[in-house]
Formats: structure tokens, sequence, C-alpha cells
């Protein structure tokens, strides 16, 4: 038997879906603004299940979380929205968030409004990484650093980043361009952090073109370059690579899981920066934001459990007294290494990062 | 609604349009047309325009309160790089290798669905070969690189059996991205293939067998020329799908490999004000594979006989 369409009822139905259609904005636009929602872009494990399940059951307040994988994304994402923007908090990077600022994205963040703001370290909650023009931009809640990964059972301890330049470990070596070019610099003698070249575009741009250069001519060595964390936990875990720079977490998790890696950060210096939540311009739900970023800081336990999703260290405290000994011993550095690490310059990431950017277009292209 | 319609026979505009409805083809033609000519405009030309004019403007996203100041610099920074040439180059280089490759790789297996293979076969086989493309391309690649990583199923065959200078460097250069590829595009041209080959006359090549023409003389001589138009339109689609690859290459390729299409997505990418140098580059992109395209089938696609 066949079930015929009558003409009327395409014409009906075609009309209430062009309705919809046009509808559409509306909907969704209040959608993003219902009272019982919230709206947040964050990487991987920011927002724990058990932590997401046990404040939409308490708050009533129900959270959409869209992943994102870096700031380029979100910045991109946001530009795009052109003001009227989908979510209400965003996941910057400390040594990005100057451009989410300097953008109009980011709203500034109203601490009296959050009654567990005293439970973020100290050292983390007045760092200039969360302040510019005298305003805080965001709630600290991971610390990640870069540093040097590597196959325990290929390599004996090095405390050097050389072998990632030494011939013989050609086609064992993986970085990311852009984080791993600062370190370059340091280690070919400049300065990665742009602090020394404060207002001198030229001497900074010669900087950065002999690192350019010097790692086109090491561009046979590499396996190749990645974007992502999961990518490099990938090719160890193949056995594609044995060295690789690689942000903390990443490192934490792969050691943690068993496989026979390390972590250090060599003796010409490594880098470290902070993960937060930031509310955005405008954002439709300030109300929730706030009642979320003041539960997410309400317990140590939430931080420890970030820290066994993502592998980086909590920005709250009590964390690392919840961690068992052997993730204290992966996670934690000792004062040495952690002494190695440079804090990203917040006043002149700006200016070298819009030059290293350029610079990795082009070893990529090259 | 039924009502509505008797009551505007009444109008003499309404009747003149029925009458014009019922007596103009070309009438009914543009009312048939108009929905997926708006699609086109909407869908494919309207992105583009917006992009030729964002590649115009010297920055975007805008701040706001700001006005775009127009230039060309973005498209004189393809030229003032020549980082950015090698790039380029290498695409259409790839992009050529590649398209011969699997033209290669591809004909054969056409062709015994289209002229070997028993006709009540050839559906079940062209869906044998369809069947992979029903996975994203992202899953395909992660695919490749569990066959080809160091301790991948084709190193840990390779060891099984004995080779010498195991494991080999199989990913994330050319051999996995040429392979990841051909795999990806085979279908664009399987099936221009097939069509132009189910339509040789199979009693053409009998004829020629039974005078004496061997294997390859009936290939170079029949079936290549009867089929090029099937060639070429296969080349052309797997071409401009190659040189548009941002994904595969990503996962597959390596550090000597990166085609100009990642280099836009790199530049799209960043945290910035850098969309027109990412515009101005598909542009340039866009019209030299176009154009490349386009010599391609001036040089290669069959012309057709007049018939008076």
């Amino acid at each position: 038997m066949s079930k015929t369409f009558p003409r009327r009822e395409f014409l009906k139905s075609t009309a209430a879906m062009g309705a919809g259609a046009l509808a559409m904005p509306a909907f969704v636009s209040r959608a993003w603004a219902a009272s019982d929602q919230l709206n947040i872009w964050a990487y991987n494990g920011f927002v724990t299940e058990e932590f997401r399940n046990r404040f939409e059951k308490e708050s009533g307040i129900r959270l959409n979380i869209r992943l994102v994988s870096d700031q380029g994304e979100q910045f991109n994402l946001l530009a795009a929205e052109n003001g009227n923007f989908s979510t209400d908090i965003v996941c910057c990077a400390g040594h990005r968030f100057y451009q989410f600022v300097d953008a109009s994205f980011l709203e500034p963040v109203d601490t009296s409004r959050l009654s567990n703001w005293s439970q973020i370290e100290t050292e983390y909650a007045e760092a200039d990484w969360v302040s510019r023009g005298g305003q805080r931009w965001g709630v600290p809640l991971l610390i990640a650093s870069m540093g040097l990964l590597y196959n325990t059972e290929t390599f004996t301890d090095t405390d050097s980043w050389a072998p990632m330049f030494a011939e013989e470990n050609k086609g064992r070596i993986a970085y990311q361009i852009q984080d791993f070019f600062p370190i370059a610099m340091d280690y070919l003698g400049f300065d990665g952090s742009a602090a020394r070249y404060r207002g001198n575009t030229d001497v900074a741009q010669r900087a950065v073109d002999a690192t350019r250069d010097f790692l086109i001519g090491k561009k046979p060595l590499v396996r190749r370059f990645y974007d992502s964390g999961t990518e490099v936990q990938q090719m160890m875990v193949n056995w594609d690579i044995a060295l690789a720079q690689s942000w903390s977490g990443a490192a934490s998790k792969l050691i943690l899981d068993g496989f026979p890696a390390s972590y250090t950060i060599p003796k010409e210096g490594g880098w470290a920066f902070a993960y937060g939540f930031n509310i955005v311009r405008g954002a439709k739900n300030l109300d929730n934001a706030y009642r979320f970023l003041d539960a997410l800081l309400a317990s140590p336990e939430n931080g420890a459990a970030m820290v066994r999703e993502t592998g980086y260290i909590s920005a709250l405290k009590g964390t690392e007294a919840l961690l068992s000994d052997e993730e204290r011993k992966v996670l934690f550095l000792s004062p040495e290494h952690r002494g190695r690490l440079t804090w990203v310059n917040v006043e002149t990431a700006p200016f070298i990062f819009d030059l290293i950017d350029k610079a990795a277009e082009e070893i990529r292209a090259a | 609604m039924t009502r509505l319609l008797v009551h505007a026979r009444d109008f003499r505009a309404y009747r003149a349009l029925l009458e014009l409805h019922a007596r103009a083809g070309w009438f009914r033609l543009s009312i048939v047309a108009a929905l997926p000519v708006a699609w086109i405009i909407v869908a494919n030309l309207a992105p583009l325009v917006q992009m030729a004019m964002i590649s115009l403007y010297d920055r975007y996203p805008l701040a706001p309160g700001t006005e775009p100041q127009f230039t060309l610099r973005h498209y004189t920074a393809f030229f003032g790089r020549p980082l950015y040439l090698t790039a380029f180059l290498r695409t259409f280089v790839f992009g050529t290798a590649v398209t011969a490759l699997t033209l290669v790789v591809v004909f054969p297996i056409a062709f015994y669905i289209s002229k070997v293979a028993a006709p009540a076969r050839r559906t079940r086989l062209l869906l044998l070969v369809i069947a992979p493309f029903w996975v994203s391309e992202v899953i395909r690649s992660f695919a490749w690189i569990l066959m080809l990583a160091n301790r991948g199923a084709v190193n840990s065959f390779a060891s099984w059996i004995g080779l010498p200078g195991t494991p080999y460097e199989l990913l994330y250069n050319n051999v996995s991205l040429t392979i990841g590829v051909i795999y990806l595009t085979s279908l664009y041209m399987l099936l221009p293939l097939y069509a132009a080959l189910e339509k040789i006359d199979r009693s053409v090549l009998e004829a020629a067998s039974d005078l004496g023409a061997p294997g390859w003389r009936r290939f170079t001589r029949i079936v290549l020329p009867l089929s090029r138009e099937g060639v070429v339109t296969g080349c052309t689609l797997v071409f401009l799908l190659t040189v548009g690859l941002f994904a595969m290459p990503q996962l597959l390729g390596g550090p000597n490999t990166t085609m100009f299409a990642t280099t836009i997505g790199q530049v799209f990418a960043k945290a910035g004000d850098s969309w027109p140098l990412g515009s101005a580059f598909s542009l340039i992109l866009l019209a030299a594979a176009l154009a490349y395209v386009g010599l391609f089938m001036l040089l290669f696609q069959p012309r057709r006989r007049k018939t008076s």
C-alpha cells in the first residue's frame, strides 16, 4: 500500500518549517539566556563528570559544555559571534588571555561575588596573568609547565634540551612549534620571554628570525609537529617518537598510566602558565556563572578531581594532600626544577607571540 | 487556502499569471530552478564573496568601534614570502602525483567491476568498494595510524617475518600521506571511471580481440580513448579534493609534507586578526587550482563532435 503526501499537507509542512527556521535565532538566543542554564567552553577534563552531576543536582542549573581544543578556536568563535556570544564562560591560558581582554571578549571578575576566592593559592590569585589594567579577568584553576618528555627505555636521564637538536635522534623528536619556540630561543641564548626586547621590535625580530632559521635547519630531525596533548601521548605509546617538548598534563597522564617515560625541566629552562575560567562580556547567564565558579572553588576535592583528569597541578589550596604518593611524585616538580621555570611575561607576550606565530607558520610551510 | 485560490481567479493579474505559467516553458523552468539557484547563491557564492571582501580588509575580526581599511597586502604577502610558495608548490606537485597514482590504482578495479565481473555481482562489488566511505575521514586516518605506527600492524608483521631494519618509518611522511589520500579519494575516481567503462560496448573489445589485437593494444586503442571522459572527470575531482585536504595531512603528514590548505588552516586557527591573510591565501589556492584543472581539461577533455 502506498502512502501519498497531499500537496496541501506538503504546503502546510513547508510553511511551518519555514516559519520555524525564521524563528530559530530567537529560540536559540533564548536558550543561551535561559535562567537555568550555563554555557561553558572548556578543555576536556576541566569540568569533571562528578562535579558536573553534583552541581547540576544541587543548583538546578544545567551545564552546556562545548569541548574546545585551543585558544585560537575560542578566540575565532568569539570573534565570529561579534558580541552576541553563545557562551558564558571560556577557558583561557594565562599567557594568551590578554588577547581576549584586548579584543573586549571578557568581563572583569568581581571577586566579591566569589565567597571562595580565598581558596585559591595566594601566589596564583595575585598573579599578573589574571590581572590587566588593574582588574582581574579570570579564575585560575590549573598550573601547567612545558618541559622535556622522554622514553626512559630509549634515553638515560637527560638534563638538557640538546637531544632535541641532535642528529642521532633524527625521526624520534616531536614538538608544538609555538610553545617550543621560546624554549629554542632560550637555548640559543636569546630571550624567549622578550623581556630584554621590550620596545625594540627590530632586535626581537632578529632573534625570532634566527631561531626560525635554526628550527627550519633542524626540521629534518623532527618526526612531527603536533597540536594537542593526546597526539604526543599517542606518538609515545606507538613508539613513533622518544623525545618531545610536552605540557606537564600530557606527560603526567602518560607516566601515571604506566608508560616508561620521564618528564623534566632541563637546565636551560622551561615555561609555566596557568589555565583559568573567564566570564565573557555581556554573559547572558552571569549569576549562574558566578555560582558555578564559586562552587568549583569551594572544595579541594574539585581541584584533586581536575588534577586526576588533566594531569596539571591545581591552583586550589589543600589539593596536594588529597593526592596519592605516586600522583604527587609524578605531578609535582622538585624545588630545583621549579626554579628553572619562567612564567610567561604577560606584558611582553602580545608583542613576542605575534612574531612567534608568524615564524611558526613559516617553519610549518618550509 | 483553496477558497483563497478560487477567489484569486477573480483577479485579472492572477489569471494572466496562470496563463503565462501554462504557456511559457521558461517560466516553469525558472520556478523549478529557483530553489537550487538560490541554494547555490547562498551556500556556494555568498561565502566566497564574503571571503573575497575579508581578504581586502587590513585586519579582521575588527575591534569594536573600528572600520576596515582596504589593502592588497595580504595578496602580496604570498609572493613576498618564499616559504609560503614552497608549501603552495608542494601542494600542486603532491596533488598531481596522487591523482596519477589514484588513477593507476583505481583503473583496474573499475575495469574489473564494469567489464570482467558478472553483471549480477557488480552492485555488490561496488558496495564493497564504497563501504569504507561510510566512515568519516578522521576515523579512517586513525585506522591508518594504527596500521603504520612504529608498533603498528605493518611494522609488527614485518618484524614477525624477520625483515631487517624494522621498524620502518611509515608514518608522518609522504608514504603515509599518499596512502591515506589515495584511500580517501579513490571513490571519486572509481565512480566516473566505472560509468565511462560501463558504456563501452563489449562487442568492440571482442572484435578487436578476434582481429588479433593483444591486450595492451585493446587497452590503448579502445578502452583508454573511450573512457577518457571518465578519466578526466575522476582526475579533476581527485585533484581538487587533494589540494583542499586539511584533516588528513594534519593527522598522517609530517613536518615536510605541509600542504597549503594546512598553512591556511593555521592562519585561521591563530588567535588574532589574521583572517584577511587566510582569505587571500584561500582565494589564491582556489584560483590556481581551477586554472590548473581548466588547463588539464582543455588538453585532455574529449571534444564533442558536431552532428549535422
